[in-house]
């Protein structure tokens, strides 16, 4: 297990937000720790994807403040934020891989902007080595329409891995796929947490992806906080809610 | 749109256009895609405009007894009024429709939030390189149109009075004056930033839903015509003012 | 890729370059016509009136263009100085001695400034104020004609009471002791007859003239507006109808003094009514004028009916009303 002894690399502080007067994060607060896969488990419409919005930048939180490395981010200029950004992979739900361009243009896309690499060679290099870690590497001159679900993911995460995070997110990796691909990507998210060292959080509502990949799981409900722990200790506890998340997963596995 | 938020926004595409790092490349590749869209387009439009044009003007000024003033009208028409206008619609058409489409479908599927989340300014990547690409290409797109235009308006001229090219093109030129032309060139800059800018708002500010996809692409048609019409009815006001 | 990219930006560029190339053609172009981008030199002339002259405006030379207005000043009273650029190239064509005048393109063209070159040795120099003179204008024309119809309708029915109150009165005798009177009348009926005659056929010229603008099918306005040839005979016509015109007027007010005499003397009539042959010479010349007339006033209904001088008409008869009113 993790040592709990350094500064966690991420830190989240009384989070409030609310849209129109409907509160959704209602005093959040966690902390991730170095090489710490945390996932954070839900229903749907419950405030995940809302919450590691709120830590990208992407939705500006009401109150509360959220440290990032160490920094506080809440009040960072655009291009200060950038630079924390730069640090922090983010995998959407729907992949948000770039229509217009291929899979080359897709990871160099960064590449070229945020780290200013411009040699032809060197580019070339670093996304065969990202999309060989994502066992893509064939895709490279494909169009994104032409991969399927999966794979788009997979592309979607070789685009962070390119950028070399410290910290990965992961907004329900495993939406909409089946459960061999599911699997997959989650073997994927433990590949990454081994190759690249980085410290993840991981939105689902996916209980075998929350069983594989986790080592310690945060339940939200309403907008809070629900329960913490790792996947056996919450396994043990006696909650109605969790009990049906954890039923479901055991019927798959019978 | 409420209008601190679009001045904002028209703010905010002044400044990065001038600050760096430039997406040097993807104006260039804007500013190619959207002439490689309208070109044919417009050349083809503008050249039935033209002959259009001079067809209907004939019998107005052969009852004035005025034929061979047919040139010096239908150039003026074209240069001052007629190429910049058809330009401009088929671009708001063309271009205001693929960019609010392009844009709001990338923040549906949440292109635009992976970018910024990447850490790179998608503002400067889809915005201010399109609204500079329409801003650049519309002028020069009005030159093609004007000449395409004046061509077609020969054809139907010589069909009816075999005037030699020269004394067409001489006539045509005689009724132009400078203010003219520079009018012809500096109106555009105004329609192509305001179809970027109306296209790209409509798109960037798009609601995250499938319907704001078409929502955007109508809204950009729409409002970009409607500024190419207010901003040619104040460009004649400005020019005119201009004339002797 | 980086191939793809390079002739796309190629295209593009070739693309930009060629649309900025035809923008600076017609820069050229139309700064060429303004003789901007030429050798040019600077000329003045002062005029009472231009117009309606405006900058940009042509100056021809033999009815070829050399060069454009650039300034119209008014500089003092009754002064209107205008300054012209002249092209280099056709400085010694324009004497010294050479002449401008406010004229315009044929019958509804722009106004312009034409300039006749001149007998003197010497060139003109930069800035020379060189001499003006007065063209004749449509409105001239117009003016002239009218007076002239004016007059002619005064003259036919004065006569014609004449030749009444001859017929009905019998005191001729006293008419036959006044013998300075007989040459006089002679005189100017002669005159009147000039008249007449040379106002028929001017009238013929005019109907010509309007019939051929009418059916301009054959492009004639075209050839009224380019063919200089042609626009140097209306030139000539409306100096002729001019003179017709001045000449007519001053024959008319000769009658009409006469006319008074006669009124004040009836004895005049005598000789008139003895001189079988001047009777009749006058009868003729009453019958030549009243068919000037009717010639004429088939000319002013032709006219009134052109477009080209329809404003005209219509402008007169609001004044007219105006005045009525």
């Amino acid at each position: 297990m993790t040592t709990h002894d350094e500064q966690p690399v991420l830190k989240v502080e009384h989070l409030y937000k609310s849209f129109d007067e409907r509160p959704v994060l209602v005093d959040v607060s966690l902390a991730l720790h170095k090489g710490e896969n945390l996932v954070i488990l839900g229903r749907s419409g419950m405030g995940k994807s809302v919450l590691i919005k709120c830590i990208i930048g992407l939705i500006e939180p009401d109150e509360g403040t959220i440290y990032i490395l160490g920094k506080n981010t809440t009040h960072l200029d655009h291009k200060a934020l950038n630079e924390v950004r730069q640090k922090i992979g983010f995998s959407f739900q729907g992949s948000a891989l770039y229509d217009s361009m291929t899979v080359r243009e897709n990871l160099t896309f960064s590449l070229k902007r945020n780290l200013n690499i411009h040699d032809p060679q060197q580019l070339d290099a670093m996304v065969r080595d990202a999309l060989r870690d994502v066992g893509l590497e064939h895709a490279i001159d494909q169009m994104p329409s032409e991969l399927s679900g999966g794979m788009r993911k997979r592309i979607g995460i070789a685009r962070c891995l390119i950028l070399k995070p410290e910290i990965m997110l992961y907004d329900e990796p495993t939406a909409g796929l089946d459960p061999v691909t599911s699997s997959e990507i989650n073997q994927l998210i433990l590949e990454v947490k081994q190759k690249y060292h980085t410290s993840s959080i991981i939105i689902t509502h996916d209980i075998t992806c929350a069983k594989t990949t986790a080592d310690r799981i945060i339940y939200m409900q309403d907008g809070r906080v629900y329960l913490e722990g790792t996947f056996e200790a919450l396994d043990r506890k006696d909650d109605p809610q969790l009990e049906t998340f954890f039923n479901y997963f055991k019927i798959q596995h019978q | 749109m409420r209008v601190a938020h679009v001045y904002q926004f028209i703010l905010r595409i002044f400044k990065e256009t001038f600050s760096s790092p430039f997406e040097t490349e993807e104006t260039l590749n804007q500013c190619y895609l959207q002439g490689n869209r309208t070109l044919l387009l417009i050349g083809f439009t503008s050249f039935l405009a033209g002959i259009v044009f001079t067809r209907q003007s004939r019998p107005s000024l052969i009852e004035f007894g005025a034929e061979s003033w047919l040139p010096s009208l239908v150039s003026i028409a074209i240069v001052r009024g007629l190429g910049p206008l058809i330009t401009a619609l088929i671009c708001s058409g063309k271009l205001g429709s693929s960019m609010g489409a392009e844009l709001s479908s990338m923040k549906v599927t949440e292109q635009i939030d992976a970018m910024e989340a990447s850490g790179t300014n998608p503002f400067k990547y889809l915005v201010v390189t399109r609204v500079i690409a329409t801003t650049v290409m519309v002028p020069v797109l009005v030159i093609y149109a004007d000449a395409v235009a004046l061509m077609g308006s020969y054809v139907a001229v010589h069909y009816y009075s075999q005037t030699t090219f020269k004394l067409f093109f001489t006539q045509a030129f005689q009724a132009l004056s400078f203010l003219d032309i520079f009018s012809s060139i500096i109106k555009p800059v105004f329609f192509g930033f305001a179809i970027g800018v109306v296209s790209t708002y409509a798109g960037y500010n798009a609601p995250r839903a499938t319907v704001g996809v078409g929502k955007s692409a109508n809204r950009s048609v729409v409002i970009s015509m409607v500024c190419v019409f207010i901003i040619d009815f104040l460009a004649v006001q400005i020019f005119g003012s201009l004339r002797p | 890729m980086k191939r793809e990219e390079v002739r796309r930006n190629t295209r593009l560029g070739i693309f930009v370059i060629t649309g900025i190339l035809l923008f600076l053609f017609a820069i050229f172009y139309v700064g060429s016509e303004q003789s901007l981008f030429n050798a040019n030199f600077p000329l003045r002339a002062n005029f009472v009136d231009v117009n309606g002259l405006q900058k940009g405006n042509n100056v021809w030379l033999s009815g070829v263009k050399v060069g454009t207005v650039r300034e119209v000043n008014i500089i003092d009273n009754s002064m209107v100085q205008i300054e012209m650029r002249i092209d280099q190239k056709l400085r010694q064509f324009i004497k010294e001695d050479a002449l401008a005048s406010i004229s315009s393109e044929g019958f509804v063209g722009n106004t312009i400034v034409v300039i006749e070159p001149g007998s003197s040795p010497q060139a003109v120099a930069d800035n020379a104020i060189i001499r003006t003179g007065q063209q004749t204008s449509t409105q001239d024309m117009m003016n002239a004609l009218q007076t002239t119809a004016e007059n002619i309708t005064n003259i036919t029915h004065e006569l014609r009471q004449i030749m009444q109150e001859a017929g009905k009165e019998g005191t001729l005798g006293s008419l036959l002791t006044d013998t300075t009177l007989g040459p006089e009348i002679k005189l100017t009926i002669d005159n009147i007859q000039t008249t007449g005659r040379r106002s028929a056929v001017l009238t013929s010229d005019v109907i010509q003239m309007l019939t051929q603008l009418k059916n301009n099918e054959s492009g004639v306005v075209n050839t009224l507006l380019t063919d200089t040839s042609f626009s140097r005979t209306y030139e000539e016509t409306l100096a002729n109808i001019k003179t017709a015109g001045e000449q007519a007027a001053a024959a008319s007010a000769e009658l009409t003094a006469l006319v008074e005499k006669i009124d004040n003397q009836k004895n005049a009539m005598g000789v008139v009514l003895n001189d079988t042959a001047f009777a009749n010479n006058i009868q003729k010349t009453a019958d030549q004028l009243s068919e000037g007339v009717a010639k004429f006033n088939e000319n002013m209904e032709a006219a009134q009916h052109n477009f080209l001088l329809r404003r005209y008409f219509k402008k007169k008869k609001r004044q007219e009303e105006k005045e009525n009113n």
